[in-house]
């Protein structure tokens, strides 16, 4: 993706915030939040030219570098691109998942890892690659979308499921293990959300589908992406400074915990 | 970071049932420009419905009753732990909720101190603590089909809770709903 000029006007912007999967669906809408709330935003992604219109249409305070969540090196290297283009990174949101509806049972164990590989590794691959540097600033926020199913289960994603408790647990212990910095990292879990793909899901479900997986919300509708993306942008706020190590969900209802 | 603009402010009933126990939370309003009406009194009855957008009940921080070190049977029926901790949350949804369901739109939220979650020598507190959690749950789940929400936050008294709550009760928390959370810092 090209790449707008580096430039020295940064007046008034001082906050840069790393949007993995920002391209699309949750991703997206957080990355729009944070723009209107000031911030720069690189955006991660696995294919950068599926950010091409999404960067030209929020202009110069976006940009989007390639971003593997399985690879080491490539989630350090748009870190370091965020960081060159923009400045330090004082926001990581980390919106990449993977998931495979599929009976349990059915599954063989080269099914597993990738889902490990990119649900839970991945979460703990980006937030390795911007802590250091936030301690050393002393200023940062960190959030991983998990999603509702790490708490109440979902048919046909065991190992998703598992994979996302997992960022949970990771989470809270990493909380309590910088809980004297000013370094906060929490993570906010969507119910049913209705980003492109759902919807192509949905459709491709039926309606009799759509139906009843409505009517297991009490909420008895399904999210807007940007219900979910303003939980994080309240996590990620100055106001939110106190609160770390917490899953919140964002669900509608689907679990009362 | 942001707030969503709101055409017209928002307004909050922030009842009070313990000193000082709102006190964080009406700062953490205010900033935002809420439109904020305290009710440090007795709850407001069923008959006398308050129009506002976000009910917060802040419950009280110590623990009522006899005082620790007198051992208390729990069998002994207290009513001041009922009358302290639930019938409050109960008063406050009869008050407020039936408005909100027919507007389609409305936040509840209760603010409990940690501290009187498992308070030693006050059975009855705790169980009327968790009894606030249960119903709360039971409510938020009668009425989400109506856009109402209803939540849950523990550690009332610390910066962390206070700007949850005041997050949980704004326009931008439409789809959390049932969730007991505990924001405070652990170290």
């Amino acid at each position: 993706v090209p790449s707008p000029a580096v430039t020295g006007d940064t007046a008034g912007h001082d906050e840069v915030a790393l949007v993995i999967a920002g391209h699309s669906g949750i991703g997206q809408a957080v990355v729009r939040r944070l723009v209107a709330g000031g911030f720069r935003v690189m955006i991660g992604a696995r294919r950068p030219v599926s950010t091409v219109s999404l960067c030209a249409e929020l202009g110069p305070a976006v940009s989007a570098v390639r971003c593997d969540v399985t690879d080491t090196d490539s989630v350090l290297a748009a870190t370091a691109a965020a960081r060159q283009h923009f400045g330090p990174v004082t926001v990581m949101v980390n919106a990449a998942g993977a998931e495979a509806v599929q009976p349990f049972l059915t599954t063989a164990e080269d099914d597993w890892a990738p889902l490990v590989d990119v649900n839970f590794l991945g979460a703990v691959r980006c937030s390795r690659a911007v802590l250091t540097g936030m301690l050393e600033r002393g200023r940062g926020r960190i959030v991983h979308i998990t999603s509702e199913a790490a708490v109440a289960g979902s048919k046909g994603q065991a190992v998703y499921s598992a994979a996302k408790a997992a960022v949970a647990g990771y989470v809270a212990a990493l909380a309590v293990e910088i809980g004297t910095t000013p370094v906060t990292v929490n993570c906010v879990a969507p119910g049913p959300t209705e980003t492109e793909l759902f919807r192509t899901q949905m459709l491709r479900a039926g309606d009799a589908y759509g139906r009843s997986l409505k009517r297991a919300v009490p909420m008895r509708r399904f999210a807007d992406p940007d219900e979910i993306a303003s939980a994080v942008d309240f996590l990620v706020s100055d106001r939110a400074g106190g609160i770390t190590g917490q899953q919140l969900s964002v669900g509608g209802g689907v679990t009362m915990s | 970071m942001t707030t969503t603009a709101q055409a017209t402010p928002w307004r909050v009933l922030l009842v009070g049932t313990g000193p000082g126990a709102a006190a964080g939370i009406a700062t953490a309003m205010d900033r935002d420009g809420w439109h904020v009406r305290r009710c440090d009194g007795p709850i407001p009855g069923p008959a006398a419905p308050c129009p506002v957008d976000a009910v917060v009940l802040c419950l009280p921080a110590a623990p009522v009753g006899p005082p620790s070190g007198a051992p208390q049977d729990p069998l002994e029926i207290d009513r001041g732990p009922v009358e302290s901790f639930l019938l409050p949350a109960l008063r406050t949804a009869r008050a407020v909720l039936p408005a909100m369901v027919e507007t389609g739109r409305g936040r509840m939220v209760i603010a409990l101190s940690t501290d009187v979650a498992a308070a030693p020598d006050a059975t009855l507190v705790a169980g009327c603590v968790a009894g606030v959690l249960g119903l709360a749950k039971t409510i938020a789940r009668e009425v989400a089909a109506d856009g109402v929400t209803v939540n849950v936050v523990m550690d009332n008294g610390t910066p962390a809770a206070a700007e949850m709550v005041a997050f949980l009760a704004s326009a931008d928390a439409g789809y959390i709903t049932g969730q007991t959370l505990r924001p405070g810092r652990r170290h």
